[in-house]
């Protein structure tokens, strides 16, 4: 659209509403503003900012959180040169870390006169009118450094704790342990000896009443000790388990001849069910603890059942075996089937009063059967019967046996053994048991003495080594006899927590408080 | 036998003349980028009718603006404390002055202040302003001190009771709006004062020796359309063609004594308006005849030629006749407008002179005088205006 003549006049004479002359002034006023706000930016944050030329040092821009960290009230704060500041600090670092071509180095840099502060610092190179500017930002961290440092000194004091805690339970299993082992040595004597008596055939009727009763008390005594050192490990230290295969069947024969006196001084019948189609199934898991949680669940059912029976076996659900143990007795109230497995527990006072016990069983066969990788389960009717269920192990459905007990050639006349053992009641117990095989005894008092007969008696076709004995150990005999002889059976006797992996080198282990029938089964195995 | 000519400069702002250009105001501000203004005026101002025009005319440009409206008739440094921090306060990018002297120099005070800091005082004489001033916008309302296109900007200074001067380019306004519709609501008292006051800034500065050609021509027409226009405003003050040759008698008068400054009427009228606070105006119309006693015999030429521009036949006659005549002249002109005061009916006290004549003497408009005069000079001229 053409201007008409008027407007063209108009402007001419500069009268158009375009006519400005310092034009440039509204997008100053635009720059300015921009400028300001950065500014403000700049100065608002709390990390120091500083720009410099490169070469001479000359100072173009610090903010406002840098000029009051650096200002106190004696000098004013006004460098022109980064030199200037802290003495050439700062200018030093900087320039190492640009030669070194480091610009974000994470190691933190210290400064200030009056509070030193640390700082996490960051550089940028710009090029700018043909000059190189370095940008300074500094980041306080001096918090974080304190807060990392309290950290460092919590997790040191943690570490402190832990390996004290540790400390202790390491104490705490050596006690237990060295209990362990002072108690079952005289409940060897006991037991052992009074079952010896019993096996004896000399005895009149009175005498073996006698005897039994002492074998009694004495099984009834170690069931109590070793509830008790059970439950102390159970919430002393973790469980080890100590895999083996089991024969089941011979298993329960045991339990059966176990229990069946007690039973039947109650006047209750006991019965072993068995359901399974082969007898030779084979269980693996401990056996120790797995025979523990039958003793617990098979005392409890005697001891609450004064009429009927208890019957126990296993049956199969799903191609596993299914332990049980039903009584005929006082049974569970429903609300009370959940807190008999809690420590110190029984169903109510008068069970309590009446039964004793200590509360403790059930709670050791639970955690043991959990262990084990198995389940309980409770049925009861108050009056009527109570049953407990419970899986444990896992079922090799093998004919292959560990364990055979065909043969019984008991002679072995020609065979001689080295017993390695610092307890002479032990010892004695130990003759006793291998006096009717005719087997020549050699007897060493420590591990050193066992090392040395070893070495001066190349008769020995088997080593019985207790664990803990003075001057050396059995473990430590062990190593020095395997240095030599790889292949001369070395069974291992210990009283203590066991931990096969300890015990690798030996070629068994039997378990204190010695059973005649393990010792000799292991017997058998290697004196072939 | 001519000498060389002096080495002259000449500034002046943009200046619009004509009726209505007041409402120009939003358009310049819009162009110089600015978003808010700060509005200097007088209370009696802003009850104008004219005065609303511009305010709506802001509106319609969609500019923001603060009004200080606290500005006495011999601005006070404090006003220009205050306003300076009201600028800033209120995020003001630019001045408007609206209004006559007083409001135009205390707004450049303002703007001194603003990108000076400091305080009003500090810039006491010549050149001694540093950093340039925000835009200035002016739009007077007399006819006038011509602050709006001068590079002088006259303060009180309430401590010691004197009006300093500050001169400097940096204050010689960015545009002026000469709108003669504002000077139609003077009074007549007020019309006569500021039209004496031009006519004193037009004979300064024909007589200063610091004129120049361009400044000769200026106020020697400032003089020829004063002696013709000021009567016929005084006796019709509707006569709006009378009211716009004042207004440009008063701009070219004001070209003139920006550029060759002025002499020792303002001086001296300085000294008077800071002591007892008179008006501007009256003070320079109660001086201007007995200075010119006192000069004529240095410039006689041009005050003959200032008669001449008056409209005196002079011929024939010797200087002494022509200074009786001019004097006379002047004596009846100020009577004709109005002006019947002397020193002393004001309230001059003789005790005071010599107080008034020292600080007279310091005033650096004295400089251009173009007679040189000591204290007692002065004293004298003083006394002879009582």
């Amino acid at each position: 659209m053409e201007d008409n003549k008027d407007n063209l006049r108009k402007k001419v004479v500069g009268l158009g509403n375009q006519s400005i002359r310092k034009s440039y002034y509204a997008d100053l006023l635009n720059k300015v503003d921009e400028l300001n706000l950065f500014k403000l930016a700049i100065d608002q944050t709390l990390n120091l900012v500083l720009i410099f030329n490169r070469n001479s040092g000359k100072i173009e821009y610090y903010n406002k959180a840098l000029s009051d960290f650096f200002s106190n009230i004696l000098v004013d704060f006004n460098p022109e040169n980064i030199k200037e500041i802290q003495s050439g600090l700062l200018w030093n670092s900087i320039i190492s870390r640009l030669e070194s071509g480091y610009l974000n180095s994470l190691e933190p840099i210290v400064l200030g006169d009056k509070e030193s502060k640390t700082f996490d610092l960051s550089l940028n190179v710009l090029d700018y009118k043909k000059e190189e500017f370095v940008i300074v930002v500094m980041r306080d961290i001096s918090e974080r450094i304190e807060y990392e440092k309290k950290i460092e000194r919590q997790n040191q004091e943690l570490k402190v704790a832990k390996e004290k805690a540790e400390e202790s339970d390491k104490l705490k299993s050596t006690f237990i342990a060295n209990l362990s082992h002072e108690i079952r040595t005289p409940m060897n004597g006991i037991l052992g000896f009074s079952s010896l008596l019993l096996s004896d055939n000399n005895l009149n009727s009175l005498e073996k009443e006698q005897a039994k009763y002492v074998y009694e008390s004495g099984q009834r005594l170690f069931s109590l000790i070793n509830n008790l050192l059970e439950y102390s490990r159970i919430f002393s230290e973790s469980i080890i388990l100590h895999e083996e295969d089991i024969q089941l069947k011979l298993l329960f024969n045991d339990l059966y001849s176990e229990f069946s006196p007690l039973a039947k001084e109650k006047n209750i019948e006991l019965v072993f069910n068995n359901k399974l189609i082969s007898d030779e199934w084979i269980v693996r898991c401990d056996r120790a603890k797995f025979q523990h949680v039958w003793y617990i669940f098979l005392d409890n059912a005697i001891k609450f059942t004064d009429k009927g029976k208890v019957t126990f076996g296993y049956k199969l659900e799903n191609n596993q075996p299914v332990y049980f143990v039903h009584d005929t007795g006082i049974g569970i109230n429903n609300e009370d089937k959940s807190i008999i497995f809690e420590q110190f527990r029984q169903a109510n006072e008068t069970i309590a009063e009446r039964y004793g016990g200590t509360g403790l069983g059930l709670t050791i066969a639970k955690a043991f059967i959990e262990k084990m990788n198995g389940w309980i389960s409770v049925n009861s009717e108050p009056g009527v019967y109570t049953e407990f269920t419970f899986s444990a192990g896992e079922l090799i459905s093998t004919n292959n046996l560990t364990q055979t007990v065909t043969g019984t050639d008991k002679l072995w006349s020609d065979k001689t053994i080295l017993i390695a053992e610092d307890e002479p009641l032990i010892f004695l117990f130990l003759v006793n048991i291998l006096e009717e095989y005719n087997l020549k005894l050699i007897h060493a008092k420590n591990g050193k003495e066992a090392v040395d007969m070893y070495h001066k008696d190349t008769s020995i076709d088997l080593i019985l080594m207790d664990i803990k004995m003075p001057i050396m150990t059995g473990y430590d005999a062990l190593n020095e006899i395997r240095k030599s002889d790889t292949s001369i059976p070395i069974i291992a006797q210990s009283a203590y927590p066991v931990d096969l992996n300890i015990y690798s080198g030996f070629n068994e282990l039997i378990r204190k408080p010695i059973s005649k029938k393990e010792l000799i089964c292991v017997l058998k195995k290697y004196l072939v | 036998m001519g000498k060389l000519p002096e080495i002259r400069k000449f500034l002046a702002p943009e200046f619009i003349t004509g009726p209505d250009v007041r409402l120009l105001a939003g358009q310049y501000i819009q162009n110089f980028g600015i978003n808010r203004v700060l509005v200097v005026t007088d209370e009696e101002i802003r009850k104008q009718f004219w005065f609303i025009d511009i305010i709506n005319n802001l509106n319609e440009y969609g500019v923001e603006y603060t009004i200080f409206s606290a500005v006495s008739p011999n601005p006070k440094d404090i006003e220009v404390m205050k306003g300076a921090s009201i600028y800033s306060e209120s995020g003001s990018r630019g001045f408007l002055a609206i209004g006559g002297g007083s409001v135009v120099d205390c707004a450049k005070g303002m703007a001194i202040v603003s990108t000076n800091g400091g305080h009003i005082n500090d810039y006491e004489g010549v050149d001694e302003v540093k950093n340039a001033i925000p835009p200035l916008i002016c739009i007077p309302s007399t006819a006038g001190t011509s602050a709006d296109v001068s590079q002088f900007s006259i303060i009180r200074d309430m401590n010691r009771l004197v009006k300093i001067a500050i001169i400097s380019k940096t204050i010689v306004p960015d545009v002026s709006l000469i709108d003669p519709v504002t000077s139609y609501t003077m009074n007549g008292y007020l019309t006569a004062c500021t039209g004496l006051d031009a006519l004193t800034h037009a004979f300064e500065a024909f007589v200063s020796n610091g004129s120049s050609p361009i400044t000769d021509n200026h106020a020697l027409h400032a003089i020829q359309l004063i002696h013709t226009y000021l009567p016929k405003v005084i006796s019709n003050p509707n006569d709006h063609d009378a009211r716009y040759q004042m207004m440009i008698a008063s701009l070219e008068a004001g070209l003139a004594f920006s550029n060759a400054s002025l002499g020792a009427v303002h001086a001296m009228a300085h000294s008077l308006g800071g002591y007892y606070d008179y008006a501007h105006g009256e003070c320079n119309a109660l001086l201007i005849d007995h200075v010119l006693n006192f000069n004529f015999d240095s410039e006689r030429d041009r005050y003959k030629k200032i008669g001449e521009a008056m409209g005196l036949d002079l011929r024939g006659m010797n200087s002494t006749q022509i200074r009786k005549k001019l004097f006379d002249y002047l004596q009846k002109f100020k009577l004709q407008q109005g002006i019947d005061n002397t020193l002393g009916s004001l309230g001059t006290k003789r005790d005071d002179l010599y107080i008034l004549s020292k600080f007279s003497y310091g005033d650096p408009c004295l400089l251009t005088n173009p007679r040189d005069m000591n204290v007692d000079d002065i004293k004298t001229v003083f006394s002879e205006a009582l």
